[in-house]
């Protein structure tokens, strides 16, 4: 192509109004070898964006990609299933075990239905029942009798003071006699005259 | 959508989002866990995905919207870092970075340079060669103004070509 049909396709370029066809023109005529040295930066720029349009090739990267998405819809799914998948065998197992366990004891466990046909028979059990009942609570009580009996033991102890009274009786009777030999004083086997009490005092001031 | 029409019409989108997340977020790395992600994305929409005019540029935009995503959830470390290198390879003359880099090098480095946008409207319509209606589709933008970011776009690419 013609420089003079060039230059105003670059001016066109460098507004932003070429056309993608345009733009091809431009691109094969700075592939050409001989370029007027002013065009040179120009020519370096087109080279460029031709080359950089040559795709890079990407070792393993589709793999990659492939290999990302993959993760990606493992990880989703693990998501949604809150634990591994032996976890599933496990529990299942252990739940049917759990039934087959509970009807097994359902069935052995004593019914709860009327066993009497006959009330008069029922009433006779239930006396018998209630007899045992009483003769069990009877020899509950019985040892309570037992330990009170204690008890009332213990509180005879304490009347044992009754016997303090006796003593006291005594002492009394003790100082009746005693107020009565009072009446004695005057004899001279329990009377202590004063004044020699007094003599004796004065005479212990002196020595000091 | 099919596993297998997945597989047939997705799948093999793989490199033009590669390389538009590789532009977008400047490394091999971070662009292919990005892309792997888009189509973990695509995949789980599979059921609706038939209903979109043009699949291509739906996966397109997907991948844009990832990566911008990315680069905003970056720290400000690393930007700080890529763009103090590069302030260091612009410091040395034309001749020396001509010398030290190849050709190419240095116009990725002034498309990486670039707002995203301007970056975006590039490497769509100047590598990949989408039309203008794709675009609008991938960008969410109306079309005067994807002419307008890429004639701003071209004449920077070209200016810091001619300043070195």
């Amino acid at each position: 192509m013609e420089l003079k049909k060039i230059k105003p396709l670059l001016v066109k370029y460098y507004d932003g109004s070429t056309s993608v066809e345009e733009e091809a023109l431009l691109k094969a005529f700075f592939e050409q070898k001989d370029i007027p040295d002013y065009l040179k930066p120009d020519k370096e720029m087109f080279l460029f964006y031709a080359s950089e349009k040559e795709e890079e090739y990407l070792p393993d990267f589709e793999k990659d990609i492939l290999q990302a998405i993959e993760y990606e819809e493992e990880s989703k799914e693990s998501k949604i299933r809150h634990f591994p998948k032996y976890l599933y065998w496990v529990s299942s197992v252990a739940a049917s075990l759990l039934i087959v366990l509970s009807l097994y004891f359902y069935q052995k466990s004593p019914s709860l239905e009327d066993t009497y046909d006959n009330p008069e028979l029922a009433y006779l059990e239930t006396k018998k029942v209630l007899y045992y009942v009483s003769s069990k609570l009877n020899k509950g009580t019985l040892t309570v009798d037992e330990n009170f009996s204690k008890i009332v033991d213990g509180t005879s102890e304490i009347n044992r003071f009754s016997k303090i009274n006796t003593s006291f009786e005594e002492v009394r009777n003790f100082s009746d006699k005693v107020e009565k030999i009072e009446n004695l004083k005057y004899f001279d086997l329990f009377h202590e005259p004063e004044i020699q009490d007094n003599n004796q005092y004065g005479n212990k001031r002196k020595n000091k | 959508m099919s596993p297998e029409l997945f597989k047939k019409k997705v799948l093999p989108l793989q490199n033009k989002l590669f390389s538009y997340s590789l532009r977008l977020l400047g490394n091999s790395e971070d662009a292919k866990d990005a892309v792997q992600e888009v189509f973990i994305k695509l995949w789980k929409r599979r059921e609706t995905l038939e209903e979109y005019r043009s699949l291509e540029a739906f996966s397109m935009r997907v991948t844009r919207n990832l990566c911008l995503d990315r680069l905003k959830a970056r720290k400000p470390e690393y930007v700080d870092e890529k763009t103090l290198q590069m302030g260091r390879t612009s410091g040395s003359t034309p001749a020396e970075i001509l010398e030290r880099k190849e050709t190419y090098g240095r116009i990725k480095e002034i498309i990486s340079a670039l707002p995203e946008n301007q970056r975006s409207v590039i490497h769509l319509r100047d590598i990949e060669g989408y039309e203008y209606k794709e675009m609008g589709e991938i960008l969410n933008m109306d079309l005067n103004n994807i002419r307008v970011l890429l004639s701003r776009a071209r004449k920077a690419v070209r200016k810091s070509l001619t300043k070195r």
